[in-house]
């Protein structure tokens, strides 16, 4: 998904709103009424009653919100994604920054890089998670090679070791979403103006400065798209789970969409459920409300 | 005498000066900077590879031997046995059903998806509609809740409908949530268009539809391409909404796969699992090698408008 | 002593050779100006007089020091683009210290340079701006600024003035030109299309097409001696007439004979020269031809376009078009025939097959 938007032609000129227009755009109103704007509020209503099975239109008020912070495997989860969405933003932003600054150094085969580096983004999370789960399996996967050399004291056994399952599981999103931060900024870079670091040679400035002081703050939005981009990501973090730990060691591993489809699907814990998505939905929206309102509101107001 | 020796000075004397291109020193730095690229390439290479070396290695050989190592006996029997009889569950019809599965959600999902996000943003960036700024906002915010937010509502009304778990079910899902990306792509490449272009074809007389079919849509070739390729590998990639919505006659390759590879139960059977695994990965992987450049287009179309 | 001396340089991309064994001297003090179409390689040589752009053959020597091998920063010269090239993000003070900052320069140096560069700009009231702050015009003063507070012996340009509008566009050729004088032994070298700004600045002004000089010399000598055809018809503005016709040597001399005109040959030196029935191309300049009694006759006019001052004339005789630069209190009308008398001692004649002046 990407985020950056356009001024669209329509709001600069101004025209009688049109019929055929207005029918072309009713699936797409459909779909918002009833989908973003409908299931979101049921979705709330629900988290206020005390659902299980099927559900029931009752009121509990608080009921649910107060038990979910009770639920151990609720507060695992919330403290797991806090802890990966930090490593696994600030892992992608840093591996990216230097794979893009790398690979502009006029290297060669430069093209090759860029499509190892980029190989992981196209694949599916399910995919990402079986593959490292395998080569971080404690007995033949790495562990076994580092057995054989003699390495044995090292121990990989980090899918299985509740205190480090995280820590594979950011490994492995790492190494599947560095690639889109490499593309968005070397994108960016490339979009630096030729002149200025031509500029900048005549004016002995050294690379490194360059980046530190003039090409990353130009790099700024991107940096912030890219920060919306893997933080959606984080939100949404399931199927690397599903495939990689199914939230074990024991509930080492649970994260809240994990826990919101177990009690959907599986605990019958409609209430208990819903109660979890609004509380995924409103830090979402905290988070989002900032960038939001910088982008959109702030802009529109100055324009 | 003299005379020579000092021609012969000046000569060496103007051959050590500098002259021509620099001669190229192979700097720390640049050692450092392949260094670093090449080692990165490594770790980013490495699970390809072992995917790889295991698929192709017997069950004997894996418990022995290192991951990284070539198969020392190379078979094929892992993968014929992911693509037709390892077990999903109770049935062991291997692979090749959710390969179909996921064919038969990928083509219809992709077209609609599009089709609606051309005309959306067709729409929302070239006429005027009441309210439209207000939905394409919320469409976008849409974009960001978690699925969770929406899914169980979603079950019931499908339920409902008696659409739950099927084909057309999951296909709407993924045109439901494939549209805010697909409008928001749409609409920024419009908007990047001349607006006297629209303005010509409306002097001309042309209609919303005339002036979609006949001038924007032959321009929109390269978006349309862009937009395929992100949804082709989305929507393969997808494992939440299959699993949820597609039934279980109708599961995609990647549930499949999760399937196969989490719910054996006795040993498992690594290579087979490696098959299987590569064999899901390879839809994206060719979309991704064979697009290049547009992939990476697909990423930044709007990110770097930013 | 020459200032900037280029010395047999090739320079290649990849394979493709773009300059091939150029050689240039340049004097102290000077303001050199290298003029030509784009793609004609002035920006590429001036590039490799800045070191941005390694050279494949030759040397290059700036005050007397083979400078091929030293980085930019090490050449004593200081750079002016096109795009300007201001670090984003700095303000005006920052984007004109930042390079002394980093040749570790004392602070109250580095303070009095920029002062004095600004004073010299009048960018002073800028000075805690920011690039996305100022205007076009602006944005290239600063740009200045950044490179006179280098102190350098060299100033290159590199078409400073392209992404300015006309108006701004003279406003800061005048500039550029004071800079020049107050700053005396400063020698520039200036890149530019547009031959006006060339005529205006330059003491000498090499002519560039297809990557080699056509003609070196002052604006002057341009102008009244253009080696070829191509320098005759890029340097002058409205653009010289062309004749493409043949020398004969009939009962009166030499003449000039095309389809629709004929011309005496005055010169006895230039007849010299030519055989009979040789394919020669004659050029006038619009401002050296004039409505009078002797002359061509039978000309019509086609097109009048007053400017004031002058009016722009373009007659027509066959296939023959010249245009005039007539006084504008003449008044002729398109369709009224008119006699055209060229001023015979200021013709151009140039071999129509090599292009070279006769």
């Amino acid at each position: 998904m990407s985020i950056a938007t356009t001024e669209g032609h329509a709001g600069r000129t101004r025209r009688k709103p049109h019929f055929a227009a207005g029918v072309a755009l009713i699936p797409a109103a459909i779909i918002v009424l009833v989908v973003y704007v409908g299931c979101m509020v049921w979705t709330v209503r629900l988290s206020f009653t005390s659902s299980r099975l099927l559900p029931k239109l009752d009121w509990v008020g608080a009921g649910q919100y107060t038990r979910l912070l009770d639920n151990h495997r609720f507060i695992v989860s919330v403290e797991n994604i806090v802890l990966f969405g930090v490593l696994y933003i600030i892992g992608c932003l840093v591996f990216g920054f230097l794979l893009a600054v790398f690979i502009d150094q006029k290297v060669r085969n430069e093209a090759v890089f860029r499509t190892v580096f980029l190989y992981p983004y196209s694949m599916s999370f399910v995919v990402t998670g079986l593959v490292w789960q395998w080569i971080l399996n404690p007995t033949l996967g790495l562990q076994n090679v580092l057995d054989q050399l003699g390495l044995g004291f090292i121990e990989i056994d980090w899918v299985v070791n509740p205190a480090m399952v995280m820590y594979a599981l950011v490994l492995a999103a790492v190494w599947h979403g560095s690639g889109l931060v490499m593309a968005i900024l070397l994108a960016g870079l490339r979009g630096v103006d030729e002149d200025i670091w031509k500029a900048a040679k005549v004016d002995g400035i050294p690379p490194w400065r360059m980046y530190s002081s003039v090409i990353l703050p130009l790099l700024g939005p991107m940096v912030v798209t890219a920060v919306v981009l893997l933080a959606t990501g984080v939100a949404r973090l399931y199927d690397l789970v599903v495939a990689m730990t199914l939230g074990g060691p024991g509930i080492s591993s649970e994260v809240p969409a994990k826990f919101v489809m177990d009690h959907l699907f599986e605990r019958s814990n409609i209430g208990l459920a819903t109660a979890a998505a609004t509380m995924m939905l409103t830090t979402v929206a905290i988070v989002l409300a900032p960038w939001v309102y910088a982008k959109y509101v702030r802009q529109g107001a100055g324009r | 005498m003299m005379s020579v020796t000092t021609l012969d000075r000046s000569a060496t004397a103007d051959r050590a000066e500098p002259r021509g291109r620099r001669p190229r020193k192979t700097t720390p730095a640049r050692i450092g900077v392949y260094a670093f690229l090449v080692i990165s390439a490594l770790f980013f290479l490495i699970p390809l590879w072992v995917m790889l070396m295991t698929s192709f290695k017997t069950m004997d050989e894996i418990r022995l031997g290192n991951i990284f190592r070539f198969p020392a006996n190379p078979t094929w029997e892992p993968w014929a046995h992911a693509w037709s009889s390892a077990c999903t569950g109770l049935e062991c019809n291997g692979l090749s059903v959710g390969f179909w599965n996921s064919i038969q959600i990928l083509i219809p999902s992709v077209i609609i998806s599009i089709a609606v996000g051309a005309v959306t943003g067709y729409a929302l960036s070239f006429w005027r509609v009441r309210g439209a700024n207000l939905m394409f906002g919320l469409l976008l915010l849409g974009a960001f809740i978690p699925y969770q937010v929406f899914i169980y509502p979603l079950v019931r009304m499908f339920a409902a409908t008696g659409l739950y778990n099927s084909l057309i079910c999951v296909v709407i899902v993924h045109v439901i949530f494939g549209l805010p990306l697909m409008t928001l792509l749409f609409r920024n490449f419009y908007a990047g268009l001349p607006i006297e272009l629209f303005k010509a074809a409306r002097v001309d007389g042309g209609g919303f539809w005339q002036i979609f079919g006949y001038v924007i849509l032959p321009m929109s070739t390269p978006i349309i391409i862009v937009a395929t390729i992100l949804q082709v590998t989305g929507i393969w990639n997808d494992f939440l909404f299959g699993l949820t919505f597609a039934g279980r006659d109708n599961l995609p390759m990647t549930v499949q796969l999760n399937n196969i590879v989490n719910s054996t139960q006795g040993e498992r059977a690594y290579n087979v699992d490696m098959a299987a695994t590569i064999l899901t990965a390879l839809v994206p992987l060719t979309v991704y090698f064979l697009s290049g450049r547009w992939f990476v287009r697909g990423i930044a179309a709007g990110a770097v408008k930013g | 002593m020459a200032a900037v001396s280029v010395q047999d340089v090739s320079i290649a991309f990849g394979t493709l050779t773009v300059i091939d064994r150029m050689s240039l001297d340049i004097e102290e003090g000077e303001f050199i100006v290298l003029l030509g179409p784009s793609g004609c390689g002035k920006s590429t040589l001036l590039n490799a007089i800045a070191g941005l752009i390694e050279v494949e053959d030759g040397r290059i020597v700036i005050g007397g020091r083979n400078v091929t091998w030293e980085e930019p920063k090490d050449r004593s010269i200081a750079m002016v683009f096109q795009s300007y090239a201001l670090y984003p993000r700095m303000t005006v003070r920052q984007n004109m210290s930042f390079g002394l900052k980093m040749a570790k320069m004392p602070k109250a140096d580095i303070a009095n340079r920029v002062e004095r560069a600004a004073d010299m700009l009048q960018i002073n009231h800028l000075l805690d701006r920011r690039p996305n702050q100022l205007s076009g015009g602006q944005r290239q003063r600063v740009a200045i600024g950044r490179a006179l507070v280098r102190d350098a012996a060299v100033f290159l340009f590199d078409e400073p003035l392209s992404n300015l509008d006309a108006q701004l566009r003279n406003e800061l050729r005048l500039e550029i030109k004071r800079l020049h004088m107050e700053l005396g032994s400063t020698t520039m070298v200036y890149v530019t299309h547009d031959q006006v700004e060339a005529m205006t600045l330059a003491d000498r002004i090499a002519v560039m097409k297809d990557r080699e000089i056509q003609q070196l010399g002052s604006p002057a000598e341009l102008y009244h001696q253009p080696a070829n055809l191509f320098v005759a018809g890029f340097v002058g503005s409205p653009k010289m007439n062309f004749l493409e016709g043949k020398a004969r040597f009939g009962e009166d001399g030499p003449v000039f004979e095309s389809a629709d005109v004929q011309l005496p040959i005055s010169s006895p030196a230039l007849a010299q020269k030519l055989d009979d029935g040789q394919s020669i191309t004659a050029g006038l300049r619009p401002e050296q031809l004039a409505l009078g009694e002797d002359g061509v006759a039978g000309f019509e006019v086609d097109i009048v376009e007053p400017l004031g001052a002058d009016n722009l004339v373009w007659a027509r005789k066959g296939s023959s078009v010249l245009q005039l630069r007539l006084p504008g209190d003449i008044r002729v009308a398109a369709g009224e025939p008119v006699t055209v008398s060229p001023d015979l001692h200021h013709m151009h004649f140039f071999d129509t097959r090599s292009g070279m002046r006769l």
